[in-house]
């Protein structure tokens, strides 16, 4: 039988977490750039410092124009409620230690975000949290490298830049069946395009400077709460949930908080103590973009698709990782996972190398070449020309880059005429 | 804090010391739903000193034991509940099926219960017909009945005033945890409760409805008739405002809450 129905993604998009304003009656989320909040009384003060009452206290730990934000962002994902940071790094930081410190471990996905990468292999464990990188196309892997002292499992939706897919119903099985919570960082498929609660996952992060935001304009994360993880089951591991927390007079959240507890200890310890947190006037920025996301990722995906095929087609170029295409070692799984489109980063090798591939981003008119996917206008990166420049090719192959890598990130302008820019660049680029 | 009812593992959210002279708060939740729904409610009443429990029924939440299978039990279990804890003088707030609960409680345990607040009740608490069919084979349907029609239009976009938590969102995963069977049971008790006006006659504590301008499953309108009946009693409504006020308005009603139960 039918009921009543949820509203839907792009009504949420539009609506999500936001009424007119009470006062002015703006029907635009104005933003309120103030610091902090009166209360009307000591005992209001005093309670919503401690919990007791719901309302605003400093901009820090919550703030009205980033509440919308960060509520439209749950209702899209399907999650409890979310927290907004001031960049995805930010957002991939706060969720890990809400639930790991020092002596605790986490198993990774080895197809991850340079960034991401650095601070799980490089900076975490100066202070004590380690990670076991794991082949994203073998769920088996990431249950294998479980440790009694593993605190979450950490993968993309889609990698950057060779466009693993993640199996995510299959890894989060592992991840439950290891009483693991799946974090998911869904920043390349944004949730028009994938769900992952839906399929499976606890928690998600987001970069919202790439597609959500989209016109390369706003820094943001944020991290989405899907409520479902039952941390009290496991109460001698996810101690930061489960055990009274000094710093709130002794609050078990996930005692008094029941499913809103991870999200509610990321906002009120996490941004509290680290300080992460999004300038109202970004999370402005930001809501802007997540209102026509629906539009731009289609559009996105479309493109990309059609210049996936012309480089595929392409005598100059190899290896072109977008799953749309078939010969992709995860296409059949992108298919069933993403029917909507794997996105619009991708890369291809070009044929001549570190050389072609100089020569490739010096002819580009219209790519812009820059460290940054997800904006409106088409980007590119030569990692061995640029960002990974000093390293010989011993040393690139350790990285995982050839000399021919480039990434290419589709933007939303006439496909014909991206086409026509590379197409030139490519044969300027073989000379 | 977890203690012993009828043999049973149960927990209650909050802290009994004893050392104050006010009523101790008794926060009794909705169907298949917990302690967590008055999370902010339990943390003030700590907050402001009082003694406080926000009890989980037999089979919700964090407590064992098997479901309760009428209104009638569930009061003559919370009566259980006040002996194990030594609580003498009661200030309770139900809110829907513990709301019934609480009334049918006020209306036998006579003086023990001091103050008393219903939140989204009224009488009769008919369930919908489809709800139940849903309810009975742990349809993820009835869920959703339970949330979208619990809660008002304007909650539906959301506009939370605790940051980041989406209303619709939060009822449902607490919904999700309820075991099998047991929104059926739940439900059912309320639906079979004919005692209620006899119950609400009985009433001694000075008492408060607090309703929600829109609520489509306690109407407002059955609210007043049931507060009629109830010897010493206020209505408050809030507007613009479903079934499920303590997320949708948690500061409206708990200024109102306050009110009811100081």
């Amino acid at each position: 039988m039918s009921g009543p129905k949820h509203l839907g993604f792009d009504t949420l998009a539009l609506h999500g977490g936001q009424q007119p304003d009470p006062l002015t009656g703006a029907r635009a989320q104005p933003i309120y750039q103030s610091v902090s909040f009166v209360f009307n009384d000591t005992d209001e003060a005093s309670s919503r410092f401690d919990i007791a009452r719901s309302g605003y206290v400093y901009s820090r730990i919550g703030n009205p124009t980033v509440a919308v934000l960060e509520e439209r962002l749950a209702m899209l994902e399907g999650g409890v409620g979310a927290v907004a940071t001031a960049s995805g790094m930010a957002a991939i930081h706060l969720a890990i230690t809400t639930l790991a410190g020092a002596g605790d471990h986490i198993v990774a996905s080895r197809a991850l975000y340079g960034g991401t990468h650095n601070l799980l292999s490089y900076t975490l464990p100066r202070f004590g949290i380690e990670t076991t990188f794991v082949d994203p196309r073998d769920p088996a892997a990431f249950a294998a490298a479980v440790r009694p002292e593993t605190r979450l499992v950490f993968a993309e939706t889609v990698a950057n830049p060779r466009c693993e897919v993640l199996d995510i119903e299959a890894v989060a099985a592992r991840a439950h069946d290891a009483g693991l919570p799946l974090v998911i960082d869904s920043t390349l498929t944004t949730p028009h395009l994938l769900r992952p609660l839906e399929h499976g996952a606890d928690i998600v992060v987001h970069s919202l400077t790439k597609f959500i935001g989209g016109h390369g304009t706003t820094m943001g994360g944020a991290v989405v709460d899907g409520g479902r993880f039952d941390w009290l089951r496991w109460p001698e591991r996810f101690t930061t949930l489960t055990q009274p927390y000094a710093g709130f007079h002794g609050l078990n959240f996930a005692e008094e908080f029941g499913p809103q507890a991870f999200i509610i200890r990321a906002r009120r310890e996490g941004l509290r103590d680290f300080g992460a947190a999004l300038p109202a006037t970004s999370a402005f920025g930001l809501l802007q973009g997540l209102e026509t996301l629906s539009l731009r990722m289609a559009r996105h995906v479309a493109n990309a698709r059609k210049l996936a095929e012309f480089l595929a087609a392409h005598e100059a170029c190899s290896d072109v990782t977008h799953p749309a295409l078939p010969d992709h070692p995860d296409h059949a799984l992108a298919a069933r996972l993403l029917p909507r489109g794997p996105g619009a980063v991708f890369s291809f090798e070009i044929k001549g190398g570190r050389a072609a591939g100089r020569k490739l981003i010096e002819s580009l008119k219209l790519f812009s070449h820059l460290a940054n996917v997800g904006d409106a206008k088409s980007l590119v990166i030569h990692p061995a020309s640029t960002t990974h420049a000093r390293m010989d090719d011993d040393a690139l192959a350790e990285a995982g880059i050839s000399p021919g890598l480039v990434r290419l990130s589709i933007g939303l302008e006439e496909p014909d005429d991206l086409i026509d820019d590379l197409s030139r660049a490519l044969y300027r680029s073989q000379k | 804090m977890y203690f012993e009812v009828d043999g049973a593992r149960t927990f209650a959210a909050g802290r009994i010391t004893g050392g104050t002279d006010a009523p101790v708060v008794v926060l009794v939740h909705g169907a298949a739903m917990d302690h967590s729904i008055w999370v902010y409610h339990t943390r003030y009443f700590l907050h402001a000193g009082r003694d406080v429990i926000a009890v989980d029924l037999p089979a919700h939440g964090l407590s064992d034991g098997a479901p309760l299978a009428s209104i009638e039990d569930m009061a003559a279990w919370l009566e259980r509940c006040l002996d194990a804890l030594g609580i003498a003088r009661a200030a309770v707030a139900g809110h829907s099926m513990g709301a019934l609960a609480a009334l049918e409680l006020a209306g036998r345990a006579g003086e023990r219960v001091e103050r008393l607040a219903l939140l989204g009740c009224a009488l009769p608490m008919a369930v919908a017909p489809p709800l139940l069919e849903q309810a009975a084979v742990d349809s993820p349907l009835a869920r959703d009945m339970m949330v979208l029609w619990g809660h008002g239009t304007r909650a539906l976009t959301g506009g939370n005033p605790v940051a980041g938590i989406t209303m619709v969102n939060a009822a449902l995963r607490l919904i999700e945890r309820a075991r099998p069977g047991l929104l059926h049971a739940d439900l059912y008790a309320c639906n079979a409760y004919v005692e209620g006006y006899a119950a609400a006659a009985r009433v001694s504590a000075r008492t408060r409805l607090i309703c929600g301008s829109e609520d489509r499953m306690t109407p407002t309108a059955s609210a007043r008739e049931l507060a009629n009946v109830i010897p010493t009693c206020a209505v408050d409504v809030i507007g613009d405002c479903g079934h499920i006020m303590m997320s949708e308005r948690p500061e409206q009603t708990h200024r109102l809450l306050v009110q009811a139960l100081s």
